[in-house]
């Protein structure tokens, strides 16, 4: 089982790695999101540093969302979905490996590009430390419920906008508790609490999330 | 798992069965939109009988009974509106992804034309909360909006309600939309009180101590009984409203067969 | 019916409204509650509205559909 885990993720990431561009515009979006704010609030140093965690959150948020639509929806269209299945491995645990894989395509590079951007908004240095754990770990989550999202909405025409509508909401805890994690660290106070939660949402949307999206899948399917 | 009545009834294994749990095979006998059509027909009636009395009671209470608030003054009389409707619409979600997921499960079409039919309702009621909620916040906080836990809860359960209509309306199989309706509610209800939690979390922290409907200093007991009406008095509407919602989703999946034929026939 | 009376927490007789104006008036916060209770009274009989409207329109559809002279057996 975790052999054909693996094997789909191994998969998903050659796939990735013969079209870079689709994974790098994730990315050129996060910078470009994040770099709009200060040109539209204004160049004030204190202003911007306590809004950076929500700004970088808010931003990683979207670019998730947009990656979303990728997910599931090439392997849609050129049958690889209905193959996956009909498998003898179980739907849920394919669909886990899928998910992984799609976290280290945006929630990864994300996480690593996160401190260069933390810089421009003038953060501390154990911010951007923490601002990098809320991000490992709240993409991840981002990831798993999200997939939700993708598979309800396959093949639906706006499928797109519809996925957006209805996994945002869900994405709220994930935002408070990343951001809420730099803020604390910014007022001098402990942000183990924040993680710790974020890191509950991940493990709660990992027992729950594998197994709706691919109950979605198959809906999608028939 | 598909319940087949036609079997339950007839083999006599199951006839012990059917003895020992009659109240379920009563409610499985319901299941069956044929039979719970003129019954829902029925209903609404009285349903709104008893939401015009509960009503005309709730407001007697709440605008001529219930006291003046020493700190509020009469502003505070929005509550009788606000709080059933915010009552209800975490209720109707609730009620709507239990009914989602009996549906999912038991594939029973009745209880996903159930779900189906509460959203509308239950994304009224929070937008009632909303609306009621910022009018007694502007004479109280000064401002239209504040960002407190319950009213921004309140928001991102009207998006859930959204989502799921819009998930619903947006998927042309009524089975499948039926049960992509199921799995969405099913997360949602799980996410709801993460939600709910956090946002409170979120409060507390940014803001502090901020003056919330729950700490009206001492809830007399006519306002809570005027509170109580009111709520009842929603919930009759929207028994009322949901039975009568469900009549036509029916109609119009199974306009089809003959009884459904036969009852437009006869209704037109 | 603007004459109220309650009974207080000392028991005593306390009349909340003297007039009918005063009852309109909420006390300077008749339009923040006369406001919510105009938006659910809208919104509620909107819906029963709809709902009505609803029903019609399946009768009509499938007056539509069974009555064009072109009926299969279904």
């Amino acid at each position: 089982m975790i052999g054909a885990m693996a094997c789909v993720v191994r998969r998903d990431l050659a796939l990735a790695l013969r079209r870079k561009g689709d994974a790098a515009n994730t990315l050129v979006f996060f910078v470009i999101v994040v770099s709009l704010f200060p040109l539209g609030v204004g160049p004030e140093r204190a202003l911007l540093q306590s809004m950076a965690p929500g700004i970088l959150w808010v931003a990683a948020l979207l670019s998730a969302l947009l990656s979303l639509a990728r997910l599931f929806e090439p392997d849609y269209a050129d049958g690889t979905l209905e193959q996956m299945a009909l498998s003898v491995e179980p739907l849920t645990v394919l669909m886990i490996g899928k998910i992984l894989a799609h976290w280290l395509l945006t929630g990864v590079p994300l996480t690593l590009l996160a401190p260069v951007l933390a810089l421009q908004f003038d953060l501390h240095a154990d911010a951007i430390a923490v601002l990098c754990a809320g991000l490992l770990i709240g993409t991840a989550a981002l990831s798993f419920v999200g997939a939700v999202g993708a598979a309800l909405t396959l093949g639906l025409r706006g499928g797109g906008v519809l996925s957006a509508l209805l996994v945002l909401p869900l994405f709220i805890p994930v935002l408070i508790f990343g951001s809420g994690a730099v803020v604390a660290v910014e007022s001098g106070l402990d942000a183990t609490a924040h993680l710790q939660l974020l890191a509950a949402f991940l493990l709660v949307s990992v027992v729950i999330a594998p197994w709706a999206a691919a109950s979605a899948v198959r809906l999608a399917l028939d | 798992m598909k319940v087949e009545l036609s079997a339950l009834t007839t083999s006599p294994q199951v006839k012990q069965v059917n003895n020992a749990a009659s109240e379920r095979i009563h409610w499985f006998w319901f299941a069956s939109p044929q039979t719970f059509y003129p019954l829902a027909g029925r209903m609404v009636p009285w349903f709104v009988w008893l939401a015009v009395l509960l009503c005309i009671a709730g407001t007697y209470v709440g605008f001529f009974i219930a006291p003046t608030d020493a700190q509020q003054g009469d502003a505070y009389r929005i509550i009788f509106l606000h709080v059933p409707a915010a009552w209800m619409s975490m209720f109707l979600y609730v009620v709507m992804a239990f009914w989602a997921g009996v549906g999912l499960v038991f594939n029973t079409r009745l209880s996903s034309m159930l779900a189906t039919a509460i959203a509308p309702t239950g994304a009224i009621f929070t937008f009632l909360a909303l609306w009621t909620g910022s009018l007694w916040g502007k004479p109280t906080w000064g401002t239209w909006w504040v960002w407190d836990a319950r009213l921004t809860s309140e928001l991102i359960l009207l998006f859930l309600y959204f989502g799921f209509m819009a998930l619903q309306a947006a998927i042309d199989d009524p089975r499948r939309a039926d049960r992509a309706g199921a799995i969405l509610a099913l997360v949602g209800v799980i996410n709801v009180p993460i939600i709910y939690f956090s946002v409170v979390w979120w409060n507390t922290l940014h803001q502090g101590a901020s003056i919330s409907m729950k700490s009206a200093p001492t809830m007399a007991m006519t306002m809570l009984l005027g509170m109580l009406l009111m709520a009842l008095a929603f919930w009759m509407y929207s028994l009322a409203t949901i039975l009568s919602r469900v009549r036509s989703i029916i109609l119009e999946r199974e306009w089809h067969t003959q009884w459904c034929k036969e009852e437009i026939r006869r209704a037109s | 019916m603007a004459h109220s009376v309650v009974q207080g927490r000392n028991s005593e007789s306390v009349v909340i409204w003297s007039s009918w104006s005063e009852f309109v008036a909420m006390g300077g916060y008749g339009f923040y509650v006369w406001g919510s209770v105009a938006m659910v009274v809208v919104v509620l009989v909107m819906e029963m509205i709809m709902l009505g409207r609803r029903r019609r329109a399946v009768f009509e559809k499938s007056a539509r559909n069974n009555g064009g002279g072109s009926e299969t057996a279904a």
